[in-house]
């Protein structure tokens, strides 16, 4: 009875029709709208690392393709500290507190378009961050250890399965199995790193980068130019202040692009030459779009 | 009864020449001005649509329930409509002005929370608001204020801001029924 009433309604009723359709087509849009994410890192970055891996790649193509992987991404730990080598964990004794961040960077920020490689690589590069920075924080514990280890495995045998001669048939299937696993142990390690944090009571301190409503478009210069600055939220910054953190272990954000889009009070530090005095830090106001200049001070 | 009900629906949402035909579309519509002008509660598209849905669907629930209900009743459910109406716009508008901030001219509003992150709490005092620790955050008010806080506030400007549509098209709707039943008594002048 009911149906028969609504199917009339919808069938006779052009408004009802109408509103219907204009709700169903509203509805990906209400999703973006929703469930959107910013862009974490700016494109120009892939074409920097496709190029920088592309050059390594090729003095490494005598070797095999795991060991070349591997060198491939201990020099990307240790030499790419903003991106791909950044700080994966820190602990800061004083003030009882901890960060750590195991989240994936996107493969094209490691090797172009869809390389079978990219993903294994860039687990790789994770792990090596990782390890480097369990070995400074926490040398002397072992929650960490047996996770890498498995971790490493995951990422080995994913790398023997691009190797194999089945992977051809099914490469999605393949890649797709690969990043599960892997993904699988970094889940494991991080719950080995909040077992240790609770039973040493750390408190964790959240570093996020998302933005959070449309801010101004700004385009970010350097006078000399090409001198990399990096920013934070002031609340951030005030953070770490309060905790104590030691300034090396500030997470900062990169503006790799010279657009941006930002709003409210940021920190930045600019990474001056010792000729032009140094490093430099400050505050800074984003009301309105323009160009934001950063000079060196005068002695 | 059902069938009349629904057929004076019909006959009303086709009237393109009365006026309180026009009105009761328009009501409909209303919300949807929202997208445009976010005055409303966030995130605004799905606010807008939403409140757009619920009048529709208590305008054809009038329709269908109430078009032969006595008519005391009718005008009593349209003095309880406006008063919910009333009350709920005014609640609706305060929690707005209270909770949520517009950070630049692009009408889009941020909606704060009630209750401070563990991390911010000791950073908060006299000198030092929450207010301006959101201005500090890139406006990104889950860095002040906990998650859970957010989406109460969030989820209570909405559900005021939809029952004073709601209410309203209630109201509008037992009205037009209302004039119609008494145009259908009045003897025809031709």
């Amino acid at each position: 009875m009911h149906i028969s009433i609504w199917m009339r309604l919808a069938i006779h009723n052009r408004f009802l029709a109408s509103c219907l359709l204009l709700f169903v087509v509203s509805l990906p849009s209400i999703h973006n709208a929703t469930f959107s994410n910013s862009q974490k890192f700016p494109k120009s970055t892939a074409l920097l690392y496709d190029s920088r891996h592309a050059q390594k790649a090729f003095s490494l193509e005598n070797q095999s393709v795991q060991n070349a992987l591997v060198q491939l991404s201990r020099t990307d730990a240790m030499d790419d500290r903003n991106l791909l080598g950044r700080t994966r964990f820190a602990v800061n004794k004083p003030s009882h507190s901890y960060s750590y961040d195991l989240d994936p960077t996107p493969t094209r920020y490691v090797l172009s378009g869809d390389d079978p490689y990219g993903k294994p690589l860039e687990a790789l590069i994770r792990l090596e961050s990782i390890r480097r920075d369990f070995e400074s924080s926490v040398p002397n514990e072992n929650f960490w250890r047996p996770r890498t280890v498995d971790i490493q495995s995951a990422i080995d045998n994913c790398i023997d399965r691009i190797d194999s001669s089945e992977f051809k048939f099914k490469p999605k299937y393949f890649q797709d199995e690969c990043s599960k696993k892997i993904e699988a142990e970094f889940q494991n390690l991080d719950r080995s790193i909040q077992r240790y944090a609770s039973v040493n009571k750390l408190k964790r301190i959240i570093v996020e980068t998302r933005d959070a409503i449309a801010g101004y478009r700004i385009v970010v210069k350097t006078d000399p130019p090409k001198i990399q600055v990096h920013i934070m939220t002031l609340l951030q910054y005030k953070k770490y202040q309060y905790l104590n953190v030691p300034a090396d272990k500030y997470q900062w954000n990169d503006l790799f692009d010279p657009e941006n889009v930002m709003i409210g009070w940021y920190h930045y530090r600019v990474d001056w030459p010792k000729n032009l005095n140094g490093p430099e830090e400050g505050n800074v106001e984003i009301t309105k779009p323009g160009v934001l200049t950063f000079t060196p001070k005068s002695n | 009864m059902a069938s009349v009900g629904l057929n004076e629906f019909k006959s009303v949402i086709s009237d393109f020449k009365k006026l309180n035909s026009l009105a009761l579309k328009g009501a409909i519509v209303a919300p949807l001005i929202d997208l445009w002008l976010q005055v409303g509660p966030m995130p605004s598209k799905p606010a807008a649509v939403l409140s757009s849905l619920v009048e529709f669907i208590v305008v054809i629930w009038v329709f269908q329930f109430l078009y032969q209900a006595d008519e005391r009743k009718l005008k009593l459910g349209m003095n309880a409509a406006l008063i919910l109406f009333s009350a709920a716009m005014f609640m609706s508008l305060i929690l707005l002005w209270t909770f949520s901030i517009a950070p630049n001219q692009s009408r889009q509003r941020v909606v704060e929370g009630y209750s401070l992150r563990e991390d911010v709490r000791p950073l908060i005092n006299d000198s030092y608001t929450a207010e301006e620790a959101l201005r500090e955050s890139a406006y990104d008010a889950s860095k002040v204020w906990t998650k859970s806080s957010i989406v109460i506030v969030t989820l209570l400007i909405s559900v005021t801001w939809i029952a004073a549509f709601a209410s309203f098209a209630f109201y509008l709707t037992v009205f037009i029924v209302l004039q119609r039943r008494r145009s259908k008594l009045r003897p025809s002048r031709h």
